[in-house]
């Protein structure tokens, strides 16, 4: 799909979406320099070059949408609104964390935001996700339920299950594949036998489109309409965003398993310059306010993480609080 | 003068410590940001570390002893 930048979205909106795109790079950016010189001790699971994806979900969907994503979800939080001190705290074991500390990288939720659930096991989110869509409905809510998912995702029954009953009722559901072309360490072609993940969408009687998952332009198109059609009533769709992931599986990970060259095109392709390029040929932008954009997404992300350092610690007292709703309940 | 804490990594997920291998500049080294530092050890994988800051580096750590992740096994003092 080509688009055209004058006339697919406004200024407005490629400004968000830019000043999304460079603040999901630069807190991706700072932890790894954190982790690689042993400055921060966490866990994380990268998600630079998915941006495009999630800062287009994020001009897309309102506040009371709801978004379960995975553990490789820090550009899904962000585009989703949660505060930088709340997710980095919670990767970093801070109190200022989403869930104080305790939840994890895996394990960041936030309802004030809309982000119900991050989950740590492959393909287990559509399944809640749909859960989250019946519940909109009985309530006589007009909000859709985004799932974001990897390519691997698609090959668990739980995924299968979970599509097949969304677009069976109909449901304001839309399944957001980001297809980073690995599942862990082994090639999305090894584990699947057909091309394109957006052609299993046929097998529920539901839309599935492919795009491009590092053309946010192409991805506001892409998403309004899944979004327009779920909130109308008119059920789910698969959406298949084709994107590369820079970082590896974990963070750390040497990547050994990648054909030589691989990494080099993919990053030759990355969604943040790549946009940068594209803003200053349209016109709306010029060198200075999108060096602006980047400082302010830099310093934001510095002034997050000097917070969450200051935190204190998740306290021992956090470990059995919001696990049973009376803790006489709880087993010895 | 501040001093930036030189630590071992956590580089892997199932990891709670990693053998300091090598380390690549002298004690008393000028390093810039980023320049690579020190080598590490985990799961027969080995990592080059960088520098987290730039200033001058000094030494606490012991190469071919293995220490757990977070361990501080150096400092770089900068010059702010």
């Amino acid at each position: 799909m080509t688009t055209d930048l004058t006339v697919d979205v406004s200024p407005e909106v490629q400004r968000r979406l830019y000043e999304l795109m460079t603040l999901m790079k630069a807190a991706d950016d700072r932890l790894s320099k954190g982790i690689a010189s042993g400055e921060l001790v966490c866990v994380y699971w990268p998600s630079r070059g998915q941006e495009a994806i999630a800062a287009a979900a994020g001009v897309c969907l309102r506040e009371d949408d709801r978004l379960v994503t995975t553990y490789r979800g820090l550009h899904d939080l962000i585009g989703k609104g949660v505060p930088l001190v709340e997710i980095y705290g919670e990767m970093l074991g801070r109190q200022v964390g989403a869930a104080r500390g305790k939840g994890g990288t895996m394990h960041i939720a936030r309802p004030e935001s809309g982000v119900m659930l991050s989950t740590g096991i492959v393909g287990s989110g559509p399944p809640v996700a749909v859960g989250l869509a019946m519940a909109a409905r009985r309530l006589g809510l007009d909000r859709v339920t985004v799932a974001s998912f990897g390519d691997g995702a698609t090959n668990t029954g739980s995924f299968h299950e979970a599509a097949n009953m969304a677009a069976l009722w109909d449901l304001p559901v839309v399944l957001v594949c980001q297809n980073n072309q690995y599942g862990e360490m082994t090639p999305t072609e090894h584990t699947m036998k057909i091309a394109h993940v957006a052609d299993r969408a046929a097998g529920y009687g539901m839309p599935g489109v492919r795009v491009d998952g590092n053309d946010p332009i192409a991805l506001v198109v892409a998403l309004t309409d899944a979004v327009e059609r779920a909130r109308s009533g008119g059920g789910p769709t698969l959406l298949e965003c084709v994107t590369f992931r820079l970082r590896g599986h974990y963070f750390g990970d040497p990547m050994a398993y990648m054909p030589e060259g691989q990494l080099a095109a993919a990053s030759a392709a990355d969604p943040v310059p790549r946009f940068r390029a594209r803003l200053l040929e349209a016109g709306n932008f010029g060198e200075l306010d999108l060096d602006e954009i980047e400082r302010a997404s830099a310093a934001a992300v510095e002034e997050a993480l000097a917070t969450v350092l200051a935190a204190p610690a998740t306290a021992l007292d956090e470990l059995d609080r919001d696990v049973y709703a009376d803790p006489r309940n709880c087993p010895a | 003068m501040a001093e930036f804490e030189i630590r071992i990594p956590r580089m892997s997920v199932a990891i709670s410590e990693a053998e300091l291998l090598d380390l690549l500049v002298e004690e008393g080294a000028q390093v810039s940001e980023g320049d690579p530092l020190f080598l590490v050890a985990t799961d027969k994988v080995e990592s080059e570390i960088a520098a987290g800051a730039s200033g001058t580096v000094h030494w606490s750590g012991e190469i071919e002893t293995v220490y757990d992740i977070g361990a501080v096994i150096g400092v770089i003092r900068t010059a702010d």
